[in-house]
């Protein structure tokens, strides 16, 4: 099974929601269970949270989210053009966090939830997430 | 996000309705807030009508939490969703602040911690 679907938003809290039930949904189309679909949901809002605090925390800009689904495994991509990250490596640590209220849990949360999620970025051309994830079920099946 | 917030018997209680993320967290700091300001330092988080919560959501009941405990006081979380409740268990939250299945449970605790007491 091969699609794709793209999202372009604005940096408003307001799309977060959307861009969390526009994924899921676009998900479903594999055999992802229920609670599956809401792990997807958190990586999804942490990783579009993430470019609206971090990518763009003086103005709004546009942030891109790209779904694809190539035989059984579902990759999403949230790319912004913001300012970038300085230190990748640093930002990977568990509980980093750059601002008060924050726990740091964002990417921890996207590493627990999905299969595997790669961070790329670039000191101001933007960052972008991409992560993987396949239903549990056909995992168990092939094993 | 919907609110709802009240005071009892020396008691807050927010019920929360809909998603706790980015665009709904300043409304609940502001509703905690707002009850703090009536020098009422036990607050019941009702999430019986949760459906999402992220990080954002978690760091605001944290941030409050860290105020109001250093006041003495106390926040408890009450009926957490199966989806919901695994985000609180990750954070370690759960560490901290007391879960129970109803808003009813949570009094009791308060009255038998000597929290308060009833209005005759």
């Amino acid at each position: 099974m091969k699609n794709k679907a793209h999202l372009s938003i604005l940096s408003n809290s307001s799309n977060i929601g959307l861009s969390r039930i526009a994924v899921a949904t676009f998900a479903s189309e594999l055999d992802f269970t229920l609670s599956e679909l809401e792990e997807i949901k958190v990586a999804i809002s942490e990783a579009v949270t993430n470019s609206i605090i971090h990518g763009y925390p003086d103005k709004f800009g546009d942030i891109d989210i790209d779904m694809k689904i190539n035989e059984n495994v579902l990759e999403v991509s949230v790319a912004d053009y913001g300012v970038g990250i300085k230190d990748v490596d640093e930002v990977l640590k568990p509980s980093y966090s750059t601002l008060d209220g924050h726990m740091g849990l964002g990417l921890a949360f996207i590493d627990s939830f999905m299969d595997d999620f790669e961070l790329d970025s670039e000191l101001e051309k933007g960052t972008v997430i991409i992560m993987r994830k396949s239903p549990e079920q056909l995992k168990n099946a092939v094993e | 996000m919907e609110l709802k917030a009240i005071c009892q018997d020396n008691i807050g209680i927010i019920k929360l309705i809909g998603e706790l993320d980015m665009h709904s967290a300043s409304d609940l700091n502001e509703s905690i807030n707002t009850i703090r300001k009536n020098n009422i330092k036990l607050i019941i988080l009702n999430f019986s009508k949760v459906s999402f919560v992220d990080s954002t959501g978690l760091g605001v009941i944290l941030g409050r939490y860290r105020v109001i405990a250093a006041e003495n006081g106390q926040i408890l979380l009450v009926g957490l969703k199966p989806q919901v409740k695994k985000i609180f268990e990750l954070s370690g939250i759960l560490n901290v602040m007391p879960l129970f299945d109803d808003e009813n449970s949570a009094k009791i605790y308060l009255q038998k911690k000597g929290g308060y007491s009833f209005e005759k």
